[in-house]
């Protein structure tokens, strides 16, 4: 190593180490599913995302019997075996990762005999039978073309994971009562007088309250972000991201 | 709750409950990213420019010298409020940027800078910057504030202006209801707004020159659109936060993994393709181009669904002529947009005042300058079918991953210099065409043969076209050159870039003249391939000398351009051995050095003078003045850290590594593989490197874990297969044996053998087997490690070289030991072979020795080879030759379990634990009290001291196992008879429990041995579990005593029968002989089993005898041999118990 490359070394240091460990990252780093941490990565990763697949294969055309069926079986090869390492995961993001390796995963299905394979599978990711369904028809306005439904319900995972988190936030720090009665305002202006009804009930001034309703969008900002941010390896990709899910909610 | 489904009170959308817990997904999302700090993403997708401000309050009323009256407006970089500065009484913008887009220092730096250059701007169509600063971490800027909107604004809502002000009576072709012409393709859209052409020509003409007079004082705006255009009550134009924007809004902005996919409609293509950084005014000209386009037609001149799309019609369309979108635009006024559009900006107007000058020349009826594209001017344009947009992102990677730093560069200048600007950005622009079209039209998905079509394979094929294509024009044909010449040097393709740098330095030589500073470039950099390629070294040092005495003749000594070539000249007698050229050069150059001592680009050349200086005197053995030398440069450079930071860290890393002062290496390593991980990545070869540096100072100082780690990570990150074989997973491999981690051991010899399959590469081949065959028994498959090194082509027996090494560890694998001796041989007469290659043939010579039965002989070579193993440790060179220290120790361990009676020292050798092993220390000092102690015969304290080091979280038994490798040094023998000297058996049981597992996981003789003897020392119970487990390990050890004497085969075998209560077959098995301590217990075992058996008179007698040979006084005596004698004493006691019993 006689002389180093010269590159631009004002890339941003304090982000990438922290993208180092998002759930993708480590699960792009370590190349293969071998690794626990990987797996395990991978799995969280799974367990959060699996409803976007399902709305896919469903909108493939499969029953919802076996939907459930190759949602599960998909995920169970995804995590138990590599057998997606020709899935390039250089695109940089699960979401495309996951779109791929599902693709990958039905068209190889497809000219195979499945009730041969089904019997090893253990479930991994629990489906519960009506909860997929219903979840599913709740998206009836989902899009019929099978990819815009999975980005759909892609965004719609990332929106309830981050609201998930910001409520046990919330929890966590005994302000469970002002969550429940502020994330109304998440997705609507107060109307006129609603923080002087409602302000007094909460023990605050209308003004506190409007800081608070202020913060509490403010950090659902905030935690979108760390959630998108689990599902890609880079500060670039999660603009990317960002911009596809506002494209995906149509804004 | 039930799921009913619900409506969206706003947008309408049908909500549920199972879905965000009834939320509105998309007007959450709206409204949480419209809160506070802005993103900029949704304030680019919502219109362009600046949303409307919701009405949200105010977060707090005072900051610093500022009343927040409310939000007048959000942009990419914060919020925008209507402020009174107390201080002056005057209302102002008041802008707080957002946190996030300041992060790094060197960000906020750029911004203070560059708003304090835009605070001197003074134009009447500027927004004046009042003052910028920082309170409580925020950073702000104030600025005059502008009463209106924005003409973003204007643009977007001016549908009743539109009727109000459009019309141009003298010259309008059709009548006014006809006049907004829509294109016929996109007829849902809204209705566009346009400007009246001689309304939108005299404000474009004010613009203009506001960005002229901003440009003349070397400020670019970097992001002009309608939403940075200001318009006052009176219709006034005001730019605003000139310099700023793009600063601010941060480099993303321009990178190909995304951002660039932004905001692109009013980015010029260069800056779309390229880098920000290097913009030039021809890009704010372009900008001006496109808002002239928009208010005329009412749209900008490329438009995608996606900004991918907008981005590829950017680059590769022309855009529509604005008459055919509006048939009411002048056609002057067309000429003047379309100029400004130009793709190449050589080809846009010189200056945004000569397009001021256009547009005031176009009201007042003259005839403009601007001509429209005649056919020649057609020629350049980017007339391509459409290609796919996977090929156009991926050309882009490609134009940017091979840096193209010459174009950049010389874009950069164009700044300087306008009227060079046009030529050279002519180069410029044909440099990136044939990149970007050559290699485009190669990697168009649409011919499937392309799909597996390597960087390399597109550079020839696009590097084939350049000859005749450019015969009118020379000097880009030398511009192409270079660049192809560069990217070829830079994969390593060097006669490939001789042919095409010898190509530009020949035109221009012919065009621009030999001392042309753009000749001297492109020949230095033919030297520097000249300088790599074999044969050509004096080539290259010939024109290295011409150019650095050119250089100084034309640019003068004390110029930056002169250091770097005298730099590389020197570099170049350096890697021809010329010492003292070199020197003198460096010498003469440090001066000049110290003279320029400065900032701005290559202001890191004095300092590689330095590094190369002391590299000079480092390699002539003046290392402790090279130390100093370098220590200086890496002080000076830890303050404002340059692309050859990382090198003199490394540098001043490596001499502290040769002057044995690990523990600094490696803190210096540190500190490079820290800055070299942040801005080369983590698998960059540079970063691999380090880390390999690192690695070799953990393992100078015995810290194998730590080595092992650093290997394994290098390993994984290895791109190449070959690299990571022969070089990364060896190392680790041998540490891992160093630390006792077998298992780690197992796993790089793994990747090992499986990236060497079928190697044709000798050294790889050599590098590999003579790793994996150190130990063979922890191999997968030891037929492919010895078929890889039957594959290597030995020299003539005698020369000990790797390949000869190699061939006899294989013959002596196969148990050949006939052949494996021709290799071997002769090895304590040679010298010149350093320490650890000998004493590794050393102790291959004495093991076939000894299997051939000559013990005498093979106890002499291994004691030899022990001897300079030791020399070795004690030699300073560790730093180096830790590695080779490895394997011979390894060797070494494994010959002195084969040959019996040696008693020296192992891999844990005493000098070396103590001097590198800083983690084992506590270990290493309870262990040793534990010996003292056990020495002064106080058997309690040495029982705590070894209980203590157990204890120690740094001790394992694994890394313990390396210690037991021969008989001098068995912390758990030692520690378990000290156990039973305190009368602990509880914590002797336990330990023995342990000691067999172990002894489960590593079976081996030798080992077993002093498991056994440990265990069976203590008074187990007959037919107990840990009876039975010493029984079966006796057998073990009777079946395969390996390296074990046969006299210590009998007294386990005796002690186990006795433990078992089989007493007769003690006695049969008893052999009063060998070794004293061996002896004696043999005798002590057989008189308690005579005893037991009821013969007490034999029995007696042997006691007896056992008894006068331990009192006689022993020579010597050691911390390693008192438990050797105090077994004796615990056989005896237990012997005295057992006769005074049964009397």
């Amino acid at each position: 190593m006689e002389s180093p490359e010269r590159q631009d070394p004002e890339a941003s240091t304090a982000s990438r180490q922290w993208f180092a460990t998002t759930h993708w990252s480590v699960v792009m780093l370590a190349g293969t599913s071998d690794s626990p941490r990987a797996l395990e990565a991978l799995e969280r990763l799974c367990r959060a995302y699996w409803l976007p697949l399902y709305s896919y294969v469903r909108r493939r055309g499969y029953g919802s019997h076996d939907a459930q069926d190759l949602t599960q079986d998909f995920f169970v090869r995804l995590l138990r075996t590599n057998s997606f390492a020709g899935v390039s995961r250089e695109k940089g993001k699960f979401r495309s990762f996951l779109l791929a390796a599902l693709n990958h995963f039905l068209s190889n299905e497809r000219d195979r005999e499945r009730a041969e394979k089904r019997g090893g599978g253990q479930a991994i990711i629990s489906i519960e039978e009506n909860e997929a369904e219903q979840r599913y028809l709740q998206g009836a306005d989902l899009d019929p073309e099978p990819e815009k439904a999975f980005d759909r319900r892609w965004a719609l995972t990332v929106l309830e994971q981050a609201l998930a988190r910001l409520q046990e936030e919330y929890l966590a720090s005994g302000r469970a009562e002002i969550f429940q009665h502020l994330r109304v305002y998440l997705s609507s202006e107060a109307s006129p007088g609603d923080y002087d009804t409602l302000a007094p009930r909460l023990g605050m001034s209308a003004s506190a309250m409007a800081v608070a309703v202020h913060r509490l969008r403010q950090r659902y900002r905030e935690c979108i972000r760390l959630e998108l941010a689990q599902t890609v390896a880079s500060p670039q990709d999660l603009e990317e991201e960002m911009k596809y899910l506002f494209s995906v909610l149509r804004l | 709750m039930t799921s009913g489904a619900r409506k969206c009170p706003k947008c309408g959308a049908e909500l549920h409950d199972g879905v965000l817990g009834g939320l509105c997904p998309a007007c959450a999302t709206r409204l949480v990213f419209q809160t506070g700090g802005a993103d900029e993403t949704v304030a680019s997708l919502s219109a362009d420019g600046r949303p409307p401000a919701p009405a949200d309050a105010v977060p707090f009323r005072y900051f610093g010298d500022y009343e927040l009256l409310g939000e007048v407006g959000r942009g990419g970089m914060g919020i925008v409020y209507q402020a009174r500065q107390l201080s002056l009484h005057r209302v102002v913008a008041l802008k707080l940027i957002t946190p996030e887009q300041l992060a790094l220092p060197k960000a906020v730096e750029r911004f203070h800078t560059e708003a304090e250059a835009a605070a001197h701007l003074d134009h009447p169509n500027i927004v004046p910057i009042y003052e910028t600063g920082e309170r409580d971490g925020r950073h702000y800027f104030s600025m005059k504030l502008i009463e209106g909107q924005s003409l973003a604004e204007a643009l977007a809502d001016g549908k009743t202006k539109e009727r109000e002000t459009w019309k141009r009576p003298q010259e309008l072709p059709f009548p006014p209801t006809h006049a907004p012409t829509l294109p016929l393709t996109r007829p849902s859209e809204p209705r566009p707004t346009r400007f009246d052409p001689n309304q939108a020509a005299s404000l474009l003409a004010k613009v203009a020159d506001a960005v002229h007079y901003a440009h003349q004082r070397g400020i670019l705006h970097r992001d002009l659109k309608p939403g940075n255009i200001l318009l006052d009550s009176a219709g006034e134009p005001h730019v605003t936060y000139f310099g700023l924007a793009k600063l601010v809004e941060g480099d993303s902005s321009l990178t190909l993994s995304g951002e660039v996919l932004g905001t692109p409609a009013y980015m010029a293509p260069e800056q779309a393709a390229g880098n920000a950084k290097q913009m030039t005014t021809a890009a704010d000209i372009y900008s001006l181009g496109v808002i002239l386009y928009e208010l005329l037609t009412g749209r900008t001149p490329f438009r995608g669904e996606t900004s991918v799309e907008t981005l590829h019609a950017l680059l590769h369309t022309e855009p529509e002529a604005p008459r055919s979108l509006n048939r009411a635009v002048p056609r002057d006024l067309e000429t003047i947009s379309l100029k400004c559009l130009e793709k190449e900006p050589a080809r846009r107007y010189t200056s945004a005042r000569a397009l001021a000058e256009d547009l005031r020349r176009f009201i007042g009826g003259e005839t403009v300058q601007a001509r429209p594209l005649g056919p020649a001017g057609k020629v350049w344009r980017w007339c391509r079918r459409k290609p796919a947009l996977a090929a156009t992102l991926l050309v882009l990677q490609i134009v940017v991953a091979l840096g193209l730093a010459g174009i950049v560069w010389e874009w950069h200048q164009a700044r300087r210099e306008s009227q060079r600007a046009q030529e050279q950005a002519a180069i410029a622009k044909a440099v990136n065409d044939i990149l970007t079209q050559d290699l485009l039209e190669q990697a168009s998905p649409g011919s499937g043969a392309n799909a597996g079509v390597t960087v390399r394979e597109l550079l020839d094929r696009a590097a084939a076209k350049v000859e005749g294509r450019f015969t009118n024009q020379p000097l880009v044909e030398a511009a192409v050159q270079l660049t192809v010449g560069k990217t070829y040097q830079w994969l390593d393709e060097l006669d490939k870039a001789a042919v095409h740098l010898e190509r530009s330095v020949e035109i221009r030589s012919h065009k621009l003249g030999p001392d042309n500073p753009d000749t001297l470039g492109a020949r230095e950099e033919l030297a520097l391939v000249y300088q790599r390629l074999p044969g050509r070294g004096e080539e290259a040092l010939r024109l290295l000398r011409e150019i650095a005495e050119t250089d100084r003749r034309v640019l003068g000594l004390d110029n930056l351009d002169t250091l770097n070539c005298w730099n590389d000249l020197a570099a170049c007698y350096m890697e021809s051995n010329q010492w003292d050229k070199a020197e003198e050069i460096l010498r003469e150059a440090s001066k000049t050095g110290r003279r320029l001592d400065g900032h701005g680009p290559g202001h890191e050349q004095p300092c590689v003078t330095v590094l190369r200086l002391a590299e000079c005197l480092a390699r002539r053995g003046r290392v402790v003045e090279a130390t100093e030398m370098t220590e200086e440069v890496v002080r000076a450079e830890r303050l404002d850290p340059n692309w050859s930071t990382p090198e003199a860290l490394e540098q001043l890393g490596k001499y502290y590594l040769e002057l044995g002062n690990y523990p600094r290496a490696a803190e210096l390593f540190n500190e490079q593989l820290a800055l070299v991980r942040r801005t080369y990545g983590p698998r960059n070869e540079t970063t691999l490197n380090t880390m390999t540096w690192l690695a070799d100072a953990y393992g100078a100082m015995g810290q194998w874990g730590h080595t092992v780690c650093l290997f394994r990570e290098a390993t994984a990150t290895t791109r190449d297969p070959l690299v990571r074989a022969f070089n990364r997973a060896p190392r680790g491999a041998v540490a891992a044996l160093l630390g006792g981690d077998t298992n780690a051991f197992r796993e790089f010899a793994g990747i090992m053998v499986t990236e060497a399959a079928g190697t044709t590469n000798e050294v790889v081949a050599v590098n590999v087997t003579s790793v994996t065959l150190l130990r063979p028994d922890l191999i997968p498959d030891v037929e492919s490690a010895l078929r890889l090194a039957a594959s290597v082509t030995p020299g003539t027996p005698g020369r000990f070289s790797a390949a000869n090494m190699v061939t006899g560890m294989a013959a002596y694998r196969r148990g050949d030991l006939a052949d494996a001796l021709k290799w071997f041989e002769g090895w304590h007469h040679v010298t010149e072979i350093d320490y650890g290659r000998s004493s590794l043939a050393g102790c291959f010579c004495a093991m076939i020795r000894f299997r051939q039965g000559n013990a005498e002989d093979a106890q002499a070579d291994l004691k030899e080879a022990g001897k300079r193993l030791d020399a070795l440790i004690h030699s300073g060179e560790l730093g180096h030759k830790w590695f080779q220290y490895g394997e011979a120790a390894v060797v070494r361990t494994e010959a002195e379990r084969l040959i019996p009676g040696r008693e020296v020292s192992s891999i844990a050798d005493a000098a070396w634990l103590e001097a590198a092993r800083t983690r084992w220390a506590p270990v290493r000092r309870h262990l040793n009290e534990g010996d003292r102690l056990g020495l002064e015969k106080k058997w309690k304290a040495a029982r705590n001291e070894y209980l203590a080091a157990i204890r120690e979280p740094a001790f394992d038994w694994h890394a313990a196992e390396a210690a037991w490798d021969t008989e001098n040094s068995i912390p758990a023998t030692k520690i378990g008879i000290t156990f039973l000297l305190a009368g602990d058996s509880a914590n002797h049981e336990q330990l023995c429990q342990q000691l067999f597992a172990l002894l489960a996981e590593h079976p081996n003789p030798v080992y077993a041995w002093h498991v056994l003897r440990t265990c069976l020392a203590g008074e187990l119970k007959p037919g107990g579990q840990l009876a039975k487990k010493a029984d079966e390990w006796a057998a073990f050890l009777a079946q395969d005593p390996g390296g074990v004497t046969p006299e210590a085969v009998s007294l386990i075998r005796t002690m186990a029968a006795y433990r078992s209560g089989r007493y007769q077959e003690a006695v049969d098995a008893a052999k009063v002989a060998g070794r004293l301590s061996v002896r004696n217990a043999a005798q002590i075992f057989r008189a308690m089993s005579l005893g037991r058996l009821g013969r007490w008179e034999e029995a007696r007698r042997d006691l007896q005898q056992a008894e006068a040979n331990l009192a006689k006084p022993l020579k010597n005596l050691t911390g390693d041999l008192w438990w050797d004698l105090a077994l004796c004493q615990l056989a005896l006691d237990e012997a005295h118990r057992l006769f005074g019993e049964t009397k």
